[in-house]
């Protein structure tokens, strides 16, 4: 996750980094994961369960419970918690087949 | 041509002629005359307990007609209901593809099939259609003909041009020709189906004896009187053979030479997809496929390639082959992630007819198997006839000279080398 | 303790404490059973997190007969189809 106020590293000087979540702007840091960036950017709700509709977001964030998984336009889906951000991503919440 | 025949699951032979196509018709009305209402307006059975050998959905479709019957039923089955095959399948209940010899009983097994449904016997039945895909013009060209020929049997199927096709399977591939659609075609769920089905059972009483292997039978004569299990003894006035491809060695305690065989059959399953982005049942390009009605997307298919045994793991050729297959035909869902390869084992018989029937040599043995790859849609059909068929050794029932006819060619024992003597199976 | 029931124990198809505890009341004698009346542990993570809760929670109801493990199949992690293609198709 992102921590800007560590007792003990310098604090974070980063390049910014671009991307779009279900279509509206997020600035995130370089080397941050994409479920880092959305946390920070106050977005929580990462899924919507394919049967119930339940909002899912991240569960063991260290890429083994699949709960986070988004699409990433051009890619497919991926996991949030270990997928770096890139300038120009488009990503939305995954669930749906070839079209994200 | 230059383009290998992939359209696997077309049975239909190119040689058979109007007279056949005939034929077929004549035999559903046949079927449909004497076991079209088997669900609502059950025929009578008699007094008796008939123990059925394996915990399929053949047995359990056969433990429910024959409790429709009257019969009080015990199910034993060496592991899990549904462990095998029939949870390992690729949920269609399907008319169009089959033989035309074949195609009756399936005509039957979709109309039982809808029966149960529609008497609460749920089984996420859902008549989505079926189109068999062609993707040469040499393909196009095989599956008109076949179409003519279902049409003369009774099916009614359509051919359909590419872009009436493309209207049904938005994301196909460009490089389709159109195919034969057989509306009436439907999928289901196995784990539903098999829930249902055990609950009616328990609720007629019934008893369904699971982790429970069969070592043996004891005998009187002619006639079995109980079934040796480890958990002991389980008494029978009938007993039904339908284990699938483990009924060679039940049937082989009972000195039954039966001509099933085991052969691997893959499966890929994926992620769903929220979308319902495939709704009929497809099959084409070497596979079958389906949209399940969770919205994982379903695809698999066996063939001689394949290892003829009990061997259940996935292979990575496979497994590659398989995908490339789906992918030709919808290229669109190359993002979609499988999440699981798995596999069951299908009973083959020699002439890919199944086993249904008296054992020859037992007075009240009955077998139910060999259903070479079509088991699941088969199954309501084969439920019916099977109690029927106890129905008939035990002389509380008898076939009409139609039904009779039908289901000659199926006898049990009609691929062994010598027939069984009478009454000199193995006993306890 | 009706929140009990409700607790989520298979998060891919949320499949509650209830639910397993109604298969192995209608007869469920093992896991892979469970699963199939249940559905957990088919989802994306195939019961790679719901497995030892599900061990767990089929011990304290099933009968002596016990509960066999659920079968472990490739892949080990789900793969876009795409990177399944073969070589060099037409």
């Amino acid at each position: 996750m992102r921590v800007t106020d560590h007792p003990l590293l310098p604090p974070l000087r980063r390049r910014e980094v671009r991307f779009s979540f279900e279509g509206r702007e997020v600035v995130a840091l370089e080397g941050e994961s994409i479920a880092a960036a959305l946390l920070a950017s106050g977005e929580r709700v990462l899924r919507f369960h394919e049967r119930t509709g339940a909002p899912r977001g991240l569960y063991c964030g260290i890429g083994h419970c699949l709960e986070c998984r988004v699409w990433v336009e051009g890619v497919g889906t991926v996991r949030a918690c270990t997928t770096r951000v890139e300038d120009g991503m488009r990503v939305r919440r995954a669930g749906s087949g070839e079209g994200g | 041509m230059s383009q290998p025949r992939r359209l696997t699951l077309l049975k239909v032979s190119p040689d058979a002629g109007p007279e056949a196509a005939r034929a077929a018709a004549a035999a559903y009305q046949d079927l449909e005359a004497a076991f079209g209402d088997a669900v609502a307006r059950p025929a009578r059975g008699g007094e008796g307990r008939l123990v059925v050998v394996g915990g399929g959905i053949v047995g359990l479709m056969s433990a429910y007609f024959a409790s429709l019957r009257g019969y009080r039923v015990a199910l034993v089955e060496r592991l899990s209901l549904v462990g095998a095959a029939s949870g390992r399948n690729g949920g269609g209940v399907l008319a169009l593809g089959h033989t035309l010899e074949d195609l009756p009983f399936n005509r039957l097994s979709l109309r039982l099939w809808r029966q149960l449904d529609e008497t609460g016997v749920r089984g996420e039945l859902v008549r989505t259609g079926h189109v068999m895909l062609a993707f040469s013009e040499d393909e196009a060209e095989t599956l008109r003909s076949a179409g003519e020929l279902y049409r003369a049997a009774g099916l009614g199927v359509e051919w359909l041009a590419p872009d009436e096709v493309r209207r049904l399977l938005p994301h196909l591939a460009g490089t389709q020709h159109g195919g034969l659609h057989c509306p009436e075609d439907a999928q289901a769920y196995p784990f539903r189906i098999a829930a249902s089905l055990q609950a009616r059972l328990r609720d007629a009483g019934a008893e369904l004896l699971t982790h429970t292997a069969v070592t043996g039978f004891r005998t009187d004569g002619d006639s079995v009187t109980a079934v040796l299990t480890a958990a002991g003894e389980v008494a029978a006035d009938a007993v039904l053979l339908c284990a699938g491809p483990w009924t060679a060695g039940v049937g082989a305690l009972l000195g039954l030479q039966l001509a099933v065989r085991p052969r691997r059959s893959q499966i890929l399953v994926t992620e769903r997809v929220r979308e319902r982005v495939i709704d009929p049942f497809v099959t084409g390009n070497a596979i079958y496929l389906r949209q399940t009605h969770e919205g994982n997307l379903l695809f698999g298919g066996g063939g001689k390639w394949e290892s003829y045994s009990f061997d259940t793991s996935s292979t990575a050729a496979a497994v590659r082959r398989i995908a490339t297959r789906f992918l030709e035909a919808f290229p669109a869902f190359r993002g979609v992630q499988l999440i699981r390869a798995f596999a069951g084992t299908v009973d083959l018989t020699p002439d890919s007819r199944p086993l249904l029937g008296r054992a020859e040599g037992w007075r009240n043995v009955c077998v139910a198997s060999g259903f070479s790859g079509h088991g699941f849609g088969w199954s309501a059909a084969a439920g019916a006839l099977a109690a029927a068929c106890v129905a008939h050794a035990l002389g509380h029932d008898e076939p009409t000279p139609g039904v009779a006819r039908l289901l000659e060619p199926l006898a049990p024992c009609r691929h062994a080398a010598l027939p069984a003597g009478d009454g000199g199976g193995a006993t306890a | 303790m009706s929140r009990g029931r409700e607790l989520v124990v298979c998060r891919c198809e949320e499949v509650t404490v209830g639910d397993v505890q109604d298969a192995v009341r209608a007869g469920c004698r093992t896991l892979q059973e469970v699963k199939m009346a249940t559905r957990a542990g088919m989802g994306p993570c195939q019961g790679r997190v719901c497995r030892t809760l599900l061990e767990r929670l089929a011990s304290l109801e099933a009968p002596p007969a016990g509960a066999a493990a659920l079968t472990k199949r490739l892949p080990v992690y789900p793969v876009p189809l795409g990177q399944l293609e073969e070589e060099g198709q037409p």
